[in-house]
């Protein structure tokens, strides 16, 4: 058996050599990620625990078989947030409909940064923030609802953004600042006084 | 937001229980190469259009076209559309494979754009540059199925005598005026060149050589030229109507 608490200093890269040569160490990397990611599907896509759970299966089953295809060139963990985003896609288009609305799960600190950027008025009721900064990104088109969720919940840089959407990294600056015109505009719509 | 307690070692047995193993380096690799060798490929195709754009570019009768006609679409004839086209295929296509590489997304779509448009007319000058667009075009001249119709019409252009335009294959030399002409659709022509005729190429108007006549329709199957034309691009195409030396006859 693996010792989950004896490998922890290890680094993703080092997991990876060793589960191609014992499958048992997978289990550190579904130790190590499965909180993030789990929350990640949340995030962008509408569905049930149980069936998040599904997809994150799903997501685990495409990271092991693809294993020979990390080769360290980026971060593991932008790898394994692009895996995850294409099965959430894939998920979608199989079942064919578009999600209703959107469980983005925001804490105070995720929303305050968000509004920080935002240039928003920041002393105001942290309850308040988070509800509000939840329904405007909610409101927003997938791609920029995504963007805006990779930079300010999952804390990704420009960089590891562009090698989740596969999209280059002054493409990523450019949908950046729309995402935050249009969170602001959308902000101003709907009245919020913050 | 929560996951069942027994996830990890769930999921750990059902990669045991289906015998799942990594798919192999090669797999991946030979999918990336393929993308590249598939962009390459393009890249050489597009190059290739646009050697033949810029051979057939080379106008001899664009100026004798716009003053002899006016219509549009006799004018479209002359400029090479399908090596446009094909050239604006390749293209997209070097530009698709590049973008579904590995790490293909990281280029701009700009720069990118760029970089293909470029390389593919530097690439199509030295094609040009070194003949074988025209060794190219020849082959097809002589050879494509269609080539008439849809890889180089100015063969149509050429082809309306109701308009003044004549060109064939001469079949049969009559004295020093008067020819037999085989046509694209395979009307014989008697073809006079009377006084009228500017210049002195008629000197080179030889059985078995493509020709291109202006002047008018005299009756059914008689052109009365007034001027005849130097070899032009895609003359090739009129060997497929060769007169046979032993039969003496032309055939396609």
């Amino acid at each position: 058996m693996i010792d989950i608490e004896k490998s922890k200093n290890l680094s993703d890269e080092e997991i990876v050599r060793l589960v191609l040569g014992n499958q048992e160490y997978f289990l550190l990397i579904i130790d190590r990620y499965k909180s993030k990611l789990f929350s990640f599907i949340k995030r962008l896509t509408n569905i049930a625990d149980e069936d998040a759970e599904d997809v994150l299966q799903d997501v685990f089953l495409k990271i092991y078989l693809s294993l020979n295809d990390f080769n360290g060139d980026l971060k593991f963990s932008s790898w394994a947030y692009a895996i995850t985003r294409n099965q959430v896609i894939s998920n979608h288009r199989k079942l064919k409909a578009r999600p209703e609305g959107y469980s983005v799960g925001l804490d105070d600190e995720m929303a305050n940064k968000l509004m920080a950027d935002v240039d928003v008025q920041k002393d105001i009721d942290r309850k308040l923030i988070k509800e509000d900064v939840s329904l405007v990104l909610e409101s927003l088109e997938d791609k920029y609802r995504e963007v805006l969720i990779l930079k300010f919940i999952e804390e990704k840089d420009y960089q590891e953004i562009s090698n989740i959407i596969r999209k280059p990294v002054g493409t990523v600056g450019s949908m950046m600042n729309k995402a935050k015109k249009l969170f602001e505009k959308e902000l101003n719509k709907r009245n919020i006084k913050i | 937001m929560s996951l069942d307690n027994n996830f990890d070692s769930g999921l750990l047995e059902k990669i045991k229980e289906q015998n799942l193993q990594p798919t192999p380096v090669w797999h991946f690799l030979l999918k990336n190469y393929v993308m590249w060798g598939l962009g390459f490929l393009s890249l050489s195709f597009g190059a290739i259009s646009v050697s033949l754009i810029l051979f057939l570019s080379q106008i001899d009768d664009l100026s004798l076209t716009i003053a002899n006609s006016q219509d549009l679409e006799d004018i479209l004839l002359i400029f090479p559309i399908f090596w446009i086209m094909c050239s604006v295929i390749f293209i997209f296509a070097v530009f698709y494979n590049i973008k579904h590489t590995k790490r293909g997304y990281r280029y701009s779509p700009l720069t990118l754009s760029g970089v293909i448009i470029i390389s593919s007319f530097v690439l199509g000058f030295a094609i040009n540059a070194a003949g074988f667009g025209e060794t190219i075009d020849q082959q097809f001249s002589h050879h494509a199925p269609l080539y008439d119709r849809l890889i180089n019409p100015r063969i149509n252009f050429w082809s309306q005598p109701d308009k003044g335009r004549l060109s064939g294959m001469i079949v049969e030399k009559k004295g020093s005026s008067t020819f037999r002409l085989i046509d694209k659709n395979n009307h014989i022509w008697i073809v006079e060149v009377g006084d009228v005729l500017v210049g002195d190429a008629v000197d080179v108007v030889e059985v078995n050589t493509p020709i291109h006549f202006f002047g008018s329709i005299a009756d059914n199957d008689s052109f009365r030229a007034k001027k005849v034309m130097p070899p032009m691009h895609g003359d090739g195409f009129f060997y497929r109507f060769q007169v046979k030396q032993t039969a003496g006859v032309a055939n396609q």
